[in-house]
């Protein structure tokens, strides 16, 4: 298995506990990157750098040193579009990707910017209204004209053309929990996100490279087995596919469902596959 | 000439409203959503059109009315406002804030006002369109809709004078609705309304003001004279009337307002604007089947045939067809 990417929060105690890892960090909008980017760069690789963000983006200032960085800006929303009109071109040329909650106005904000040429990514937790997000779906992959990706849609098309029996798109989420551990200010390791906001941790920095985490990460990523096993309805989901039980515990009411997450996967292979049928995608 | 009505909510009673219809059919006063703005510069960005025009109702009642300009703007269209410039002070303020940087050669609003003297002023809307000129003369020209042959146009000189407006001054004949219902110039007024408008000249040279016609001038009506100093004074006078495309806020699709009823369909059923005007190409040829144009000379005129002149407005014929069955 190769060594997982930690997200963590740049608090210095932790990452001198962290040297040789590729690190993830979890910095606020204020915060001094460039010197924490420079530390971090000589004892270990930097993923990515998630700046959390408590205001919408047309409030939040962007930071000049996140330029050529990869950065992921998690806002609650844009804001305004009058507000934020006069920060596109600063938005799009730090080249950063915002992250944006399936809630709120988070679906129509991801349409607007992807429409702008800024990249986004949606964090699918919870329960979506999936007709609005069917909408969003449609729009990223048959674009009418071209626009920046939107996360998770893009690595979904990216990765729905292999023959493999499921797609996994969970690491478009940071999710995949054999690429990705999650860390507490404290060290403590979660399988996701949701876990880390949950307080279910598997161990602690102890841990990491031990065959017991390697087990944990493996059981999880193939925790969908447990549904065929179970019959659970979604072992029938025509959209199981794509999805991989990945509402199990909240939509899921069963295969032949016409609505919630059943009807979303459903219609998106079909969209998928117009997709591919369409003659740009077929460059022979 | 791609028209996207905001909303179906107007400020005014103007008596020649081409509108008015529209209004009554949905009475809730709908907006346009923002997911439809965003499909709409898609959809007309995929047809290599790069200019809107913003229309009501009364626009800038749409409570995002600036973000959607800014959006318009951001996806490097041209716009252009058609409104009363009568604003409440809340969306006075954001028009000040928001679209005060907004680039002149990009961003236009054309302010249709009627006569005082004909509609007078009711609760000071002269003075709000005064103080949205004040704020937005840079980026605004007039409109005037001409109903009946002895219009003024002292007034609208005036404006243009006080906030140095663009100096152009669009010219629209009222053209009838479907039902007639609306204050419209019949076709036998239309000769005497240009010869009308020649005797304001003087006032257009005063101020350097162009002259500008919208659809449906019928060319026969205009003398050798009059045609050389609207062409001197930067009017670029067309004697054709073809589809323009208005947009409501469901997103239904029609040939302008008066022919609101013909050919009507969703917007969603057509995959480029190309498709659209041909659709509506195609019923101004069937409207103008059983009579060319609004004059009898129409059907033999050298004019039509060389594609000069349309033979007036396609509504105008529609409802002279109909009053004839
Ligand atoms: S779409 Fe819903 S029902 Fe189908 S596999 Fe996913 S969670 Fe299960
Ligand atoms: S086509 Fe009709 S309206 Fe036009 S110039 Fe000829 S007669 Fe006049």
């Amino acid at each position: 298995m190769t060594k997982p990417v930690l997200i963590c929060p740049d608090d210095p105690s932790l990452l001198d506990r962290l040297a040789g890892q590729s690190l993830g960090l979890r910095v606020a909008p204020s915060a001094d990157v460039a010197a924490t980017v420079e530390a971090v760069r000589r004892q270990n690789g930097l993923f990515r750098l998630l700046v959390e963000a408590d205001e919408p983006l047309a409030a939040v200032k962007p930071n000049h040193a996140w330029r050529g960085l990869p950065v992921d800006l998690m806002v609650p929303s844009a804001g305004r579009f009058a507000d934020l009109a006069g920060r596109l071109d600063e938005v799009r040329s730090l080249g950063i990707t915002v992250c944006l909650p399936i809630g709120g106005t988070g679906l129509r904000d991801a349409r607007t910017l992807a429409s702008l040429g800024i990249r986004t990514r949606l964090g699918l937790d919870g329960m979506p209204d999936w007709d609005a997000l069917g909408d969003l779906m449609t729009y990223a992959l048959l674009e009418l004209v071209a626009h920046a990706p939107i996360e998770p849609f893009q690595t979904i098309a990216d990765h729905s053309r292999t023959d493999a029996r499921t797609t996994d798109w969970s690491s478009a989420l940071f999710d995949d929990p054999l690429r990705f551990l999650h860390l507490s200010a404290d060290g403590r390791i979660a399988l996701s996100r949701r876990d880390l906001l949950n307080e279910e941790f598997v161990g602690d920095l102890a841990m990491l490279g031990s065959p017991a985490l390697a087990e944990a990460q493996q059981a999880r990523s193939e925790a969908w087995r447990q549904l065929f096993l179970d019959d659970h309805p979604c072992a029938r989901c025509p959209g199981f596919r794509l999805c991989r039980g990945r509402y199990a515990e909240g939509d899921a009411k069963g295969a032949g469902m016409a609505e919630g997450c059943a009807g979303f996967f459903t219609e998106m292979a079909g969209v998928l596959e117009q997709r591919w049928l369409r003659p740009e995608a077929r460059p022979w | 000439m791609v028209n996207i009505l905001l909303t179906d909510k107007c400020v005014r009673q103007c008596p020649y409203c081409f509108a008015g219809r529209e209004m009554a059919r949905s009475a809730a006063g709908e907006f346009l959503a923002w997911e439809n703005v965003v499909y709409l510069a898609d959809f007309l960005q995929h047809s290599g059109h790069r200019r809107v025009s913003l229309i009501g109702g009364e626009p800038t009642l749409h409570p995002e009315f600036a973000d959607i300009v800014l959006y318009f703007l951001a996806r490097a269209f041209e716009v252009t406002v058609f409104t009363s410039g009568i604003l409440s002070d809340a969306r006075l303020g954001e028009v000040e804030k928001y679209l005060g940087e907004a680039p002149v050669n990009r961003l236009t609003y054309v302010c249709n006002v009627n006569d005082p003297i004909e509609t007078p002023d009711t609760d000071g809307a002269d003075e709000r369109l005064g103080r949205f000129l004040a704020i937005a003369g840079r980026w605004s020209m007039l409109g005037f809709n001409i109903y009946r042959d002895d219009f003024s146009l002292g007034f609208a000189f005036d404006l243009i004078a006080r906030h140095d407006l663009k100096r152009t001054l669009r010219l629209g004949i009222a053209h009838p609705t479907a039902d007639g219902a609306n204050a419209f110039l019949p076709v036998d007024r239309i000769g005497p309304a240009i010869a009308r408008l020649a005797g304001f000249k003087a006032d257009f040279e005063r101020l350097a003001v162009a002259p500008s016609l919208d659809c449906g001038f019928p060319l026969c009506r205009f003398s050798d004279a009059d045609l050389g100093w609207l062409v001197r004074l930067g009017g670029r006078p067309s004697f054709i009337c073809r589809p323009a495309i208005d947009i409501t806020p469901d997103m239904q699709v029609y040939s302008c307002f008066p022919l609101a009823t013909h050919g009507r369909a969703s917007l969603f059923a057509f995959n480029s604007l190309q498709e659209v005007t041909a659709h509506f190409a195609a019923e101004h040829t069937r409207i103008r089947a059983g009579r060319p144009g609004i004059f009898d000379d129409c059907a033999s005129c050298e004019s039509r045939s060389r594609g000069v002149c349309a033979g007036g407005a396609s509504c105008q014929i529609t409802l002279m067809a109909e009053a004839a069955s």
